[in-house]
């Protein structure tokens, strides 16, 4: 089992993560707690997506315990700020909303060069379906920093991702 | 809840749905590690019951991962368990201090019959927990809620796979592409038996032998399926490391830097390699990277390379060079005295001291000369010129500048119109 599901779950961790020792140790975790909580699965659902949950449980768990370390942008801020960010977002939308070719390598990448108040927010808005409300409650943060930090993950998101194409590019191109 | 994600983060997971990370097998051994700690002392059965169980769900995944089922089922099995059938929807598992747990392993579940076939059913009709002995840390039951029982039977000795196989290499290191040997140690004489090299090859033999091609450090694992259908899987992480071997050879060309003897001037082009031998014909040897040699003999010269790394691992390469004639110092085999006169080329480019004489077929010396500038120019004696297709024997004796060896040849100049 653990062969079967290491792969996509390594992934799931390495999004929630800063590097490989950080995902592989969440990893771990994440699977001792599947051992020790089988009885505990119902049958209801996939499970594989079960263990998921716990992956991401695991990832979110080690955030806030972590919490206190990391400057949560826009912690303080109220809906307002959300707004603006909201806006600028919705301005940048229209002329790259699509960044071809990129490989799940290039986006864990980008994922892992978040700050971890973004890539959390962002891991659980985009991959796992978290609502703000949900996301808000998971962390212990309010809905309007969910927002902004999600506003921002996404922008960085989009910039890093372009950044290290490009350099990958570079990379692969013959020097010659 | 699912929400429409615009089309950048709609993309982003996309391509993110069916990523896998790579697999790192070092990864196992350290959850392992962290099982213990988590599931110390009376723990430790459980941790076994829930690893069975597993090895269930695994088992009803056949049809889709059957691959992957068998490697994982391998190590799971490793700890003696034991696991069975059942049509039913509910798996309930029984530990031994006495806790249950049920499963629901749902309709899309097929077992395999081959597997379960393999276990054999203690068909009790029961529901009662097997409250068991103190052999609890290897086995438990299973009630498949009807009416099997599947009582575990690791007790008997007979039954029970080997706790602690291990196995033997008969070197932890080697070359590419030479044959390691491995063997077992107190492994069953029953059972079947499958390597993995860890290379992506395979042996089912018991004592086998394998030549890995490609340098590198692999970990080596043996199960063992007993014929009950236990798997006793062994693993050795980095049990044997591959070093690269070198590759030999060498191509050659002719130079013209020495003029009593053309020579053969070797060009070496293995890889990898950080000592050389060659072996010549002659019985000489070198160890030169790039050694030249004298070929003035006209015929087939065997040239023997032999390299070797820090490693000590060897390669060799053999090859004929071909001396289509004899050196004669350049000398043109015939020239018109009208056009010409005969000077062989060997004296002619290089500085060298020498003395050339002509020779009738009777052995009459009808020339002479140290110089270089002055060939034969075909007078003979009595200051007639050699006639149209006579023959004359050359013999020169050169001395050079660095060695007080003389050296000595000869042959035959015909005059042509």
């Amino acid at each position: 089992m653990y062969k079967l599901f290491y792969g996509k779950m390594k992934s799931v961790c390495m999004r929630y993560t800063r590097d490989q020792d950080q995902a592989r140790d969440v990893l771990q975790e994440g699977f001792v707690k599947v051992f020790q909580n089988l009885e505990k699965y119902t049958g209801v659902g996939s499970f594989e997506g079960w263990v998921r949950r716990i992956m991401v449980n695991m990832s979110i768990d080690r955030f806030r315990k972590l919490k206190h370390d990391f400057v949560l942008l826009g912690a303080n801020q109220d809906i307002e700020n959300w707004k603006e960010h909201a806006e600028e977002d919705q301005e940048d939308e229209e002329d790259d909303d699509y960044i071809y070719d990129i490989t799940p390598e290039q986006i864990v990448e980008a994922m892992q060069q978040l700050s971890p108040a973004y890539r959390t927010v962002f891991n659980l808005y985009v991959f796992e379906d978290y609502s703000h409300q949900e996301i808000a409650e998971a962390l212990g943060i309010n809905v309007g920093t969910s927002k902004s930090n999600f506003a921002k993950a996404r922008k960085n998101m989009k910039k890093l991702l372009i950044k290290n194409i490009k350099t990958s590019n570079e990379q692969n191109s013959p020097s010659i | 809840m699912s929400k429409i994600l615009p089309r950048f983060e709609h993309s982003l997971k996309d391509q993110m749905s069916e990523h896998k990370a790579s697999y790192d097998p070092k990864d196992w051994y350290d959850l392992q590690n962290r099982l213990k700690i988590n599931t110390k002392s009376g723990n430790h059965a459980h941790a076994v019951a829930i690893v069975a169980t597993i090895a269930v769900l695994i088992t009803g995944s056949v049809l889709f991962y059957r691959l992957q089922f068998a490697s994982a089922q391998a190590n799971l099995a490793s700890e003696n368990d034991r696991f069975a059938d059942t049509n039913n929807q509910v798996l309930r598992l029984f530990y031994p201090h006495g806790d249950s747990a049920e499963i629901n392993i749902g309709n899309d579940v097929v077992l395999n019959p081959e597997v379960l076939t393999n276990f054999p059913l203690d068909k009790t009709t029961s529901n009662n927990k097997v409250s068991n002995s103190t052999e609890v840390s290897t086995q438990f039951s299973a009630d498949f809620s009807q009416t099997v029982v599947v009582d575990q039977p690791v007790s008997t000795t007979k039954e029970k796979a080997p706790n602690s196989v291990g196995f033997t290499a008969n070197t932890k290191e080697a070359c590419e592409g030479v044959e390691v040997e491995f063997g077992v140690t107190n492994g069953p004489k029953e059972g079947s038996y499958l390597w993995n090299f860890g290379d992506g090859h395979f042996s089912s033999d018991i004592n086998p032998k394998h030549k890995f091609t490609k340098a590198g450090t692999y970990d080596i694992s043996l199960s063992i399926t007993s014929d009950y259908g236990q798997i006793n899987t062994t693993v050795m992480p980095d049990l044997i490391t591959i070093r690269p071997t070198p590759i030999a050879n060498f191509k050659w060309e002719f130079v013209n830097e020495n003029p009593e003897t053309p020579q053969l001037k070797i060009v070496n082009n293995s890889d990898n390699a950080s000592s050389y031998q060659w072996k010549f014909a002659d019985g000489t040897t070198s160890k030169d990277v790039s050694p030249t040699i004298d070929a003035a003999k006209k015929g087939k010269q065997l040239v023997t390379l032999l390299v070797v790394n820090e490693y000590g691992c060897k390669d060799d390469a053999v090859k004929t060079i071909m001396v289509n004639a004899d050196f004669n110092i350049g000398a043109s085999s015939g020239f018109n005295p009208s056009k010409d006169n005969f000077m062989p080329a060997g004296l002619k480019d290089n500085k060298v001291k020498f003395e050339m004489s002509i020779y009738t077929t009777f052995g009459v010396k009808v020339y002479e000369t140290i110089s270089k500038t002055k060939g034969w120019d075909g007078k003979l004696a009595d200051g007639s010129i050699a006639g149209d297709g006579s023959q004359y024997t050359w013999k020169v004796v050169m001395t050079t500048d660095n060695s007080k060896e003389e050296k000595y040849f000869n042959g035959i100049v015909t005059i042509i119109p």
